[in-house]
């Protein structure tokens, strides 16, 4: 089985910093962090410049944050859920806004999991830790995320 | 005296030979034929003899035809008879016959195969003639002793039309007259020495045995169901006694009576009784009904005398105003007059041709005229030019025709000001209901139709200035809509790009201390801390501050919300909360109550984080959450055991960014938060502590509907 890859949208250079150190110590060698929801289209379109299809595989888990220029999170959510192949992807919403209305705009999207970036690094580490447990059970279900640190689950909370 | 039953050899096999009698032969009806030829002497002497044998062991079951062959020799050929006398037995089988002599009884009796001695027994025992009976029962066979003195009391139950008989003191039928036998349905001979109760079920069997037993004692009575030969049963009262015959003999005497008559009576008079009670019923109800109606018309009538009371009372009233008004007619016009120049409205009077005659002296006050001005068409002179036309044309109709009249215009005055007067007539009629005059007035409504216009204008002026406010509102709200916008974006922005920042500070200070502290003095280090920690307080503030303008602003909707469910997940969910080791114990069940779930849990995890939080150092937070439903209301306590709250600063704690200690850490939004969110949901929060003895929060709120 090839290395799960998990594809993350991410407009702040500090939080794809952050998150790729975060995967670096959790041991998750594959994390390709894009710009905006566009670059995740264009990747999983196979557009330049992620036309390779050896060095640019479908994704195991695509993170997405909300606020990106160009195309939102969860308009990207919303594409990835119109196309046939990558219905069934795995798509997490990581996001600062514990907005009661865009949690529930996320879930009747169909994202698979919602959380809030956690404030500091050593947390987010946490988190990458607790995907990793998910990304090598080989067998991504909902449900597992409700054990990740920061997943705010489906009826909202304040 | 036929049978003498002595001694039991003697007697024993004439007995049996009488109860075969009795058992077999008893019961069979004998068809018998005698054939003759002529009237000879031994024809007679047959005839006599036959008869004579048959009355006296055969009695009530036999025929006998004699038949004359000289009359009918056919029948000779028939019956294949070649000798006379010759009598002949067709019933019972087998066919007998005995030709020659008839005169020789016990010849005779051998051939029709009648037991002499059977009947002759019988015959005794009805005579009384008989002085014993050996009779064989389960102990074998007892001998009876039937006392002569007996007959006296056998003539009597032979006369009686119901049937008796009498017992043995081992309950065997002795004797029995006949209406018992017919009862029973059991020849006589076969009745006596039979066990009586043999006659009755089972089950009845001890009822029996009690009336015997009562009657050995003196005497009893009861009903009992008899079993008889066709397989039915017949009810028979019975009347039992003891029969003393003699120092030596006591025997039972019982006397029934047949009650399946009584018994069809009883019935047919039950339900005679039943269609009785049934009618009465019927009638009671008619009786009811009718009571009703009586009571309603009596109602009615009542009604109808008072109302006649009433027209009887209106018609006097009326004829009393008659009376009065014609004489006030009579009496005098003058006074009539000297009314209606009194009166402040303008008043007038045409003759029952339309000629006006008479003004009051308010007109010619208010117009400045005199009557001769205003004879003939004068009056029109002081009606508004605009409209004498159309209103004196109206009045002049109405004159014509008799009609009452009303229009509004407006007058002249004598100053040569017009007011305006509401102007009315009426035709006043004679008994034949011609009008003989009419009578008129001016009522002066220009104060009333100048107020009346002021209040459509003021009615306007205010729908205008309503309109107008209206539209103000909506600017307002249109712009309060902007504003509000405006705010959510602001803080949604908040939200995302001022923690942006902080989150990178928050993290690189972790990365400097994980990563470079070989490069970090103490001094240094701590200064990173301190970045951290201020980075982080700064998050908390924002975060809360989001929350805190969410409770004050957004939409609430109230939904029946489980709190038991609530709590559960709150202490669940929230890791911090066994971090700290803290007790949490929750009284379940807790009620529903009407509220938003959301801020619910929001209040309520601040009620139980400050909880947790607030105690002395080294004490184990303990909590302890229960709810009291009082009436439409439901109480919720978070009692804690705490460092407490001084009472004069109870008030303060819930207003925003105040801080009870600076020992701990907290933005001073929390208590903020939970007063305005339970406001929201139209409830109250309360708090009861004093420093040291820990804290209980109450929140009032209103019980779900459904609950």
């Amino acid at each position: 089985m090839t290395e799960p890859l998990v594809l993350y949208a991410e407009d702040d250079p500090n939080d794809a910093f952050f998150m790729r150190r975060a995967f670096r110590e959790a041991g998750i060698p594959n994390l390709l962090v894009v710009e905006d929801g566009r670059a995740v289209v264009d990747y999983l379109c196979g557009r330049a410049p992620f036309q390779d299809p050896v060095t640019c595989p479908p994704p195991t888990l695509v993170l997405l944050d909300i606020n990106m220029p160009r195309l939102s999170g969860l308009e990207t959510l919303a594409w990835i859920r119109g196309h046939p192949v990558f219905i069934e992807t795995p798509v997490v919403i990581l996001t600062s806004s514990s907005h009661p209305k865009d949690i529930s705009r996320a879930y009747e999207t169909g994202a698979t999991a919602f959380f809030l970036k956690p404030g500091g690094a050593t947390a987010l580490v946490d988190v990458a830790k607790a995907l990793r447990g998910i990304l090598m059970s080989g067998q991504i279900r909902e449900a597992d995320f409700d054990q990740v640190p920061g997943c705010l689950k489906r009826p909202g909370i304040l | 005296m036929v049978t003498e039953l002595k001694t039991a050899e003697k007697i024993d096999p004439t007995t049996a030979e009488f109860q075969r009698a009795l058992s077999h032969g008893g019961d069979s009806r004998y068809v018998l034929r005698l054939y003759l030829t002529g009237s000879t002497r031994r024809s007679i002497q047959s005839v006599n003899s036959i008869k004579t044998l048959c009355e006296r062991y055969l009695r009530g079951r036999y025929d006998l035809e004699v038949i004359d062959l000289y009359q009918q020799p056919e029948r000779a050929d028939a019956a294949q008879i070649f000798a006379a006398p010759t009598l002949v037995k067709e019933l019972p089988l087998p066919l007998g016959r005995l030709v020659g002599d008839l005169t020789d009884s016990h010849r005779v009796l051998i051939a029709l195969k009648v037991n002499p001695e059977a009947e002759d027994a019988l015959n005794a025992i009805r005579k009384g003639e008989v002085d014993g009976l050996l009779i064989a029962g389960p102990e074998g066979r007892q001998v009876f002793t039937l006392h002569g003195t007996q007959e006296p009391y056998r003539l009597l139950i032979e006369q009686m039309s119901e049937g008796a008989l009498t017992l043995s003191e081992a309950g065997f039928i002795l004797y029995a007259n006949q209406p018992m036998a017919d009862l029973l349905q059991m020849p006589l001979e076969r009745l006596i020495g039979a066990e009586f109760r043999a006659f009755v079920a089972a089950t009845d069997q001890p009822a029996l045995a009690e009336l015997i037993g009562k009657a050995w004692d003196g005497g009893s009575r009861g009903e009992l169901s008899f079993r008889v030969a066709d397989g039915s049963s017949v009810p028979l009262r019975l009347g039992l006694s003891r029969l003393s015959l003699g120092a030596e003999e006591t025997l039972v005497s019982v006397v029934a009576t047949n009650l399946t008559e009584a018994r069809k009576k009883e019935a047919e008079l039950r339900q005679l009784h039943a269609v009785l009670e049934q009618r009465v019923l019927e009638r009671t109800a008619d009786l009811a009904a009718a009571r009703l109606s009586a009571l309603k018309l009596m109602e009615e009538a009542i009604d109808a005398r008072q109302a006649s009371e009433t027209a009887n009372q209106a018609l006097k009233l009326e004829i009393t105003e008659r009376i009065r008004a014609e004489a006030a007619v009579g009496e005098s016009e003058e006074r009539f007059h000297a009314i209606a120049d009194n009166i402040p409205q303008l008043a007038w009077m045409a003759d029952g041709e339309g000629h006006f005659s008479w003004f009051n002296r308010a007109w010619f006050t208010y117009t400045g005229t005199t009557l001769k001005d205003n004879l003939g068409d004068g009056w029109k002179a002081v009606y508004h030019p605009d409209y004498v036309q159309g209103a004196s044309a109206k009045l002049e109709h109405s004159l014509r025709d008799g009609l009452d009249w009303e229009d509004t215009f407006p007058l002249r005055g004598q100053d040569g000001q017009y007011r305006w007067f509401l102007s009315r007539m009426n035709g006043i009629r004679d008994e034949s209901g011609k009008v003989v005059r009419f009578f008129g007035t001016n009522t002066d409504v220009t104060a009333l139709r100048e107020a009346q216009t002021r209040l459509a204008e003021a009615l306007d002026i205010i729908a205008r200035r309503a309109e107008e406010l209206e539209k103000t509102v909506a600017e307002r709200t249109g712009k309060l809509r902007e504003t509000i916008g405006e705010l959510e974006a602001f803080s949604y922005s908040i939200s995302h790009d001022m923690r942006a920042p902080l989150r990178a500070m928050q993290s690189f200070a972790d990365i400097l201390i994980q990563e470079c502290s070989d490069q970090l003095s103490e001094d240094g280090k701590e200064y990173i801390r301190r970045i951290a920690t201020a980075a982080e307080r700064m998050d908390a503030l924002i975060r809360d501050l989001l929350v805190y303008s969410r409770v004050v602003r957004a939409d609430l909707p109230l939904d029946d919300v489980d709190l038991s469910a609530l709590l559960r997940g709150i202490v669940e969910d929230y890791p911090q909360f066994n971090a700290a080791g803290a007790d949490i114990s929750i009284i379940h069940p807790l009620p529903h109550v009407r509220g938003n779930a959301s801020s619910l849990t929001q209040c309520l995890s601040n009620l139980v984080g400050n909880a947790v939080k607030f105690v002395a150092p080294g004490v184990r937070p303990t909590v302890r959450i229960w709810a009291e439903v009082r009436g439409q209301r439901v109480f919720l306590f978070v009692k804690d055991n705490g460092i407490g709250i001084d009472p004069q600063l109870h008030e303060k704690i819930f207003t925003i960014f105040y801080r009870n200690s600076r020992d701990y850490e907290g933005t001073g939004i929390g208590l903020a938060i939970v007063y305005r969110a339970v406001q929201r949901m139209g409830g109250e929060v309360s708090v009861v502590s004093e420093p040291g003895k820990g804290s209980t929060f109450q929140l009032e709120l209103a019980k779900a509907p459904r609950a």
